[in-house]
């Protein structure tokens, strides 16, 4: 095919791609009922429920600046149906929608302006069909705007590099954007990267002129940060404490028990590995394809502001101890803008069949992706389904043991008892604790995945190898998953970072107490060595699935 | 008439859909067979089969539809829009087959079907060897509303093994609207008909240069023995028994297909079967229903070498439907990558240098695509269970293994004898005659070499190996040796007599005919079910009972081959375990099973209610059969305590069916 053919095409295309995208954003937003089973979200809708204009106007949730918990409450006079909670959660989730549609257009529009009209469709493909960039569209959290900006800022940078935007101009855009972004997050300071690159490629940098309007873009950023922050002026001990204790996971500083997930993971290589996984492989290697055409190519200085970008921040989150997958975020974009730009050299470059064949299949592998979780977030959410199941089987009498830091056990509407699994137990406890369980309900591998590896957990180890083979009297009797096509293949295993999973998308397991073992022959069991291969996640993961 | 009248209705109904999903398939079927002598008209009923079971099994396997009556809309729309976009793309070649074509075609296959079904319905009870696994799939298929169904053997989880061939034959049975077990009848007649048509046309493709009368006798005998016929083995211990090694005294016809490590007796075991064989025990087993996908496969290649040897290529739209028949073996029987993947990969390496390379990677690339696309439904929710290849560690006499394909040996020599003699000037069919003969070889020495691990003992560790692979050898044996019979039959009178030589052997396994050949006769029957007996009511009481899709029965578990399971085999409803050593083989995990095993022990002897409701919580049980199996399996059987839970559903005799209600034993 022609490249004018190729290019007329994808002009054709692009509306309906972008159309479809945008619906896959807009569509599933209610993947758990809004029973507000992510974590995050949950915390983000409590702190905005607490939000009142013009009683209560200084957030107490600090975790998130002001604007990430004033967009959805101002959203949610949009609600119809629901409301409390459920209409929060649905309006956080909707700004996070728009927020991603917004990535798509300005993905599009950077890859259409760097590499061509071919970059530009391709990109709407890639960007469109993301699965991260889709599963952040649906959750209430930051993760999508924190995508959105930097390609906001490098489309502004393309501008002003280009002679298109006025300096005056081009320090208000960036000003506002970054203020806009730093009044989400403090952490989207580090996008400042992108104007200061600009700046500095662009002609005389440190001519008065420019200076000064940097210094302009730099005090509408501080100023809109600040106005959406409040607490910095008003509640500065709490904002700093809030700060210092986020510092202190990132760092490893804090030992909380969402990092111990990173134990052991190599500093570059962990990150590159779910880079690798969200983009199916395809992706990242034709990032590479791209990267390399872009600074040979003659627009070369336009891709400098977000290359110098991705770079920087690449190497500072690399030195964090928590490697949380939302940290990817504003590369993710970058990353599929360049993949863009690379399969479009390689239809350019070699002009042939086994081309054109070879990239249709790269982006059929990496759009399944997406479009399977997309379907899965249409379907119930299985912790839903398994509390519905769990309350036909249970008796009134029954004790439900359940594990810590999982979402969904309050779907039973009934006590439960929680497994001393963080503090590492003793076999006599845990044996104790196992002793009074009539059933165990797994919400996910939070726990399992996570815990036998870490250092000083050796009983817990036992214990999931032990529970794993039945050996402890529970044995698996339903398993509640949720229904997207060719999950069993695409969706992420147990090397991704939890966050992948956990949140939306988890393996539900039901545990029946089948055969009464007394506290003791627990406790014994639970001393017993265990090979620590057989408590390794993907052992329990094969062991979970045995038989499916 | 062969059949009573409701059941030629579903005959007919069957027939008429065949030939409508046929019909639908033909411009792609047409296509894929440049040139062909028949227009591609067996091959469209083959792809049509395969098609229509296909687009309806899609859907439902990724959680996009249900599979139930719609499936069947979907199955058929779908294939009607294929066509409309074909046929609006391409106006050159025909939209339906000439009517001679058709007409003929359609006489050969209904009279193959004809004795087929007469073959099949000689012993119409389902039950022995695989026949009761397999119908269990196909019932559990039919009932099912989500895919991969659920295990009638152990209910609350999905199937895990190679059911796509059994759903196919569940869409089947909808489409037509007949039973399950006559649907069971009906598909090994059309796999025995369309399979034998398939053998025929591709000796007769390659044959066709040389004179349309020794090509047509060629064709003839090749099928005749592909549905009839045994091997040399067949020929040697039957007509030269007495010159034979044996310990048997007598011929009885599995000898054939149980001569390496049987006798003698030794400890390495192979199974050596062949699609006759296959035809006359009536096991419509994975490898079974391949077979109409792998001569599918064969013909679509006999497509691309012409095509490339007419110098235009090759097409994309032939690297797409190999790709495609390829991902169906993935979910219907995986052993067929590999007795499909030889000579494929023989016409690939033929063709490089003969092709652009830039056409060639790009075939290869849409042929890999579009069959891990095919796959990858079944895929996701498969489990392997199998441990991977190891060497082996004996292999088989020669002795034996000349006794049991010598019959090919005259035809390799006559074959390479020709490309010698024609070396530079050999036709595109001496070579594909050729290419299939070697892909047999091929086939039969890997068991020689490699095995794949599974649970089976040490004594056959080599056995499912062997006889996956030596069942397609068999088949491209005789298309390959016919075909070398066909070309010395067109030469002078030397070349006439080699024929005769050749043919000789491949003739002589029609020695097993008499094994095999079962006139079409009336007062025939397609129920298959006749084995219940005085249970029967029950079976049909229960197929017809509502289930919610986790809920299940329960009735008495046991080994293998046993009576136990057969209710929910016949009606496709889950039990809470079947026949033990089968899901030992495909889930891998005694323990599971084991308790299993004891829950239903417990639910049929224990005197506690309690006890008994914690199982019929635990597995949503909303039936439970207390028939002779389950007296049989447990002699202390608590009748009253289980009835005391619910009204029986049906009765015969002492037998009975039990609804559980749900309040007797809410929590």
């Amino acid at each position: 095919m022609k490249t004018e053919r190729q290019i007329a095409l994808g002009r054709r295309l692009l509306p309906w791609i972008l159309l479809i995208a945008a619906v896959m954003r807009l569509v599933g937003l209610g993947w758990d009922d809004y029973a507000g089973l992510h974590p995050d979200e949950r915390n983000l809708v409590a702190g905005a429920a607490e939000l009142s204009f013009p009683d209560a106007m200084l957030p107490r949730f600090l975790a998130y600046n002001g604007l990430s918990l004033w967009l959805p409450k101002l959203a949610a006079v949009g609600c119809v149906g629901f409301e409390g909670a459920e209409c929060l959660t649905w309006a956080a989730r909707l700004v996070s929608a728009l927020f991603g549609i917004l990535t798509l257009v300005a993905g599009v529009a950077v890859a259409g302006a760097l590499a061509g009209a071919v970059a530009g469709c391709l990109a709407a493909l890639l960007l469109g069909l993301s699965e991260p960039l889709l599963q952040w569209s649906h959750f209430g959290t930051t993760e999508s705007a924190m995508a959105a900006a930097p390609l906001v800022l490098w489309l502004i940078a393309i501008g002003y590099l280009r002679g298109r935007l006025s300096l005056t101009h081009t320090a208000l855009a960036f000003g506002a954007t970054l203020g806009l972004a730093t009044g989400l997050k403090t952490s989207a300071a580090s996008f400042a990267l992108v104007p200061l690159a600009a700046l500095l490629l662009g002609p005389s940098p440190f001519a008065l002129r420019r200076l000064a309007a940097a210094g302009g873009a730099v005090a509408l950023a501080a100023g809109l940060f600040v106005m959406f922050t409040q607490s910095v002026l008003f509640d500065r001990a709490a904002f700093l404490s809030t700060m210092a204790f986020e510092r202190g996971v990132v760092s490893g500083a804090q030992e909380v028990f969402w990092t111990r997930q990173f134990e052991g993971a190599s500093p570059g290589g962990f990150e590159l590995r779910q880079l690798w996984q969200m983009t199916e492989g395809v992706g990242l290697a034709l990032a590479a394809i791209g990267l390399w055409a872009a600074l040979r190519g003659a627009n070369r200085t336009l891709w400098l502001p977000a290359l110098a970008f991705c770079a920087a921040y690449l190497a500072l989150i690399v030195t964090w101890e928590a490697k949380f997958i939302r940290y990817l975020a504003p590369v993710v974009p970058v990353v599929l803008c360049l993949a863009a730009a690379g399969a479009a050299w390689v239809l350019d470059r070699f002009r042939s069949d086994l081309s054109r064949a070879a990239i249709a299949v790269s982006l059929a592998v990496f759009g399944l992706s997406g479009i399977s979780l997309w379907v899965g977030h249409l379907r119930p959410d299985p912790r839903l389904s398994a509390a519905a199941d769990l309350a036909r089987r249970v008796a009134p009498e029954d004790t439900i043991l359940v594990e810590p830091h999982d979402l969904g056990s309050y779907l039973l509407g009934r006590p439960v008892t929680l497994l001393p699994l963080e503090a590492p137990p003793d076999p006599e406890t845990m044996g104790r604790v196992l002793d009074q369980g009539d059933f165990m309900l797994i919400l996910s591998r939070r726990n399992w995945s996570v815990l036998p590896g870490a250092r000083g957990f050796d009983t817990v180890c036992r214990y999931y190898s032990a529970l794993a083979r039945g050996a402890l009297g529970y044995e698996v009797v339903t398993t509640h998953r949720r229904d997207a096509p060719l999950a069993g293949l695409l969706a992420p295993g147990v090397a991704a970072e939890e966050t992948r999973v956990v949140f939306d998308r988890p393996e539900v397991l039901i545990l029946e107490r089948v055969r009464r073992l007394s506290a003791e022959e627990m406790a014994a069991i639970l001393a017993e060595d265990a090979p620590p291969e057989r408590c390794a996640a993907p052992a329990l993961a094969a062991e979970w699935r045995l038989p499916r | 008439m062969m059949l009573p009248a409701q059941e030629m209705a579903e005959v007919l109904r069957w027939l008429v859909w065949l030939w409508i999903a046929g019909w639908l398939v033909f411009p792609i079927a047409t296509r894929l067979s440049p040139g062909s002598c028949d227009g591609g008209y067996v091959l469209s009923k083959l792809l049509g089969l395969l098609a229509a079971g296909y687009a309806g099994w899609l859907l439902p396997a990724l959680g996009l539809a249900r599979f139930d009556a719609s499936g069947s809309a979907i199955a058929l729309l779908s294939l009607a829009l294929v066509r409309f976009a074909w046929r609006a793309r391409d106006t050159v070649l025909p939209g339906v087959a000439p009517l001679k074509t058709m007409l003929t075609v359609e006489g050969l296959f209904v009279i193959l079907f004809a004795f087929g079904l007469s073959q099949r319905l000689h012993m119409p009870e389902l039950t022995g060897l695989e026949k009761f696994t397999n119908l269990a799939f196909l019932m559990a298929a039919r009932g099912a509303e989500t895919m991969p169904p659920v295990d009638a053997w152990l209910a609350g989880r999905e199937i895990n093994y190679y059911y796509l061939g059994h759903a196919i034959t569940a869409l089947w049975s909808r489409l037509a609207d007949v039973p399950g077990d006559h649907a069971y009848q009906l598909m090994m007649a059309t796999i025995f008909a369309t399979t034998s048509l398939a053998t025929g046309l591709a000796v007769m493709e390659l044959l066709r240069r040389g004179g349309r009368w020794v090509a047509s006798v060629c064709a003839a005998l090749a099928a005749l023995a592909f549905a009839y016929g045994g091997n040399l083995h067949s020929l040697l211990y039957q007509a030269f028994r007495d010159w034979m090694p044996t310990e048997k005294p007598v011929f009885h016809y599995p000898d054939s297909t149980r001569f390496i490590g049987f006798d003698p007796d030794v400890a390495d075991k192979g199974f050596t079967e062949f699609p006759a064989y296959a035809f006359l025990v009536g096991d419509l087993h994975a490898h079974v229903l391949g077979t109409p996908v792998f001569l599918a496969v064969i013909l679509v290649l006999l497509g691309v070498a012409r095509r490339a040897a007419a110098g235009a290529g090759v097409g994309y739209g032939a690297a797409a439907a190999l790709g495609w028949l390829l991902g169906l073996f993935a979910a219907i029987n995986p052993w067929d990558l590999v007795t499909a993947g030889v000579p494929a990969l023989l016409l690939w390496l033929a063709l490089v240098g003969r092709v652009t390379a830039d056409r060639m990677a790009t075939a290869t690339v849409i042929a890999l695509a579009c069959a891990a696309a095919t796959a990858a439904p079944f895929a996701a929710a498969f489990q392997s269970f199998s441990d991977g290849l190891r060497p082996v560690d004996a292999r088989s006499p020669m002795w034996q293994l000349l006794v049991l394909y010598g019959h090919a040996l005259p035809a390799a020599a006559a074959l390479a004898t020709l490309i010698w003699v024609r070396r530079g000037r050999a036709g595109v069919e001496l070579l594909c005659a050729s290419g299939l003969l070697l892909s047999a070889i091929v086939l039969l020495a890997l068991p020689e070499l490699v095995r794949m691990e599974d649970i089976y003992g040490d004594d056959f560790s080599r056995a499912n190996t062997m006889f996956k692979l030596s069942f397609r050898a068999q088949s491209l044996i005789l298309i390959a040796g016919f075909c070398a019979v066909g070309f010395l039959a067109q030469g002078r009178t030397a070349a006439f007599a080699s024929a005769l030589v050749v043919a000789a052997p491949l003739v002589g396994t029609l020695a097993y005919v008499p094994q095999t050949f079962t006139p079409p006769r009336a007062g025939l029957t397609l129920d298959g079910l006749g084995f219940l007996g005085a249970e029967r009511p029950l079976a049909e009481a229960l197929i017809d009972a509502p289930l919610a899709p986790d809920e299940a029965i329960i009735e008495a578990a046991g080994e293998s081959f046993t009576d136990t399971a057969r209710m929910s085999t016949v009606s496709g409803k889950p039990t809470v375990l079947g026949w033990r050593g089968h899901e030992w083989l495909w889930r891998n995990n005694s323990e599971i099973l084991d308790r299993r095993h004891r829950d239903v022990a417990v639910f049929y002897t224990t005197g506690s209610t309690a006890e008994r409701c914690r199982i019929v919580q635990r597995y949503r049980l909303r039936y439970a059969v207390i028939g002779q199996a389950e007296r049989a399996a447990h002699p202390d059987l608590n009748e009253e305590g289980i009835v005391a839970l619910g009204p029986i559903l049906a009765q015969a005799g002492d037998s009975k069916i039990v609804t559980l209600r749900a309040d007797e034993c809410s929590p």
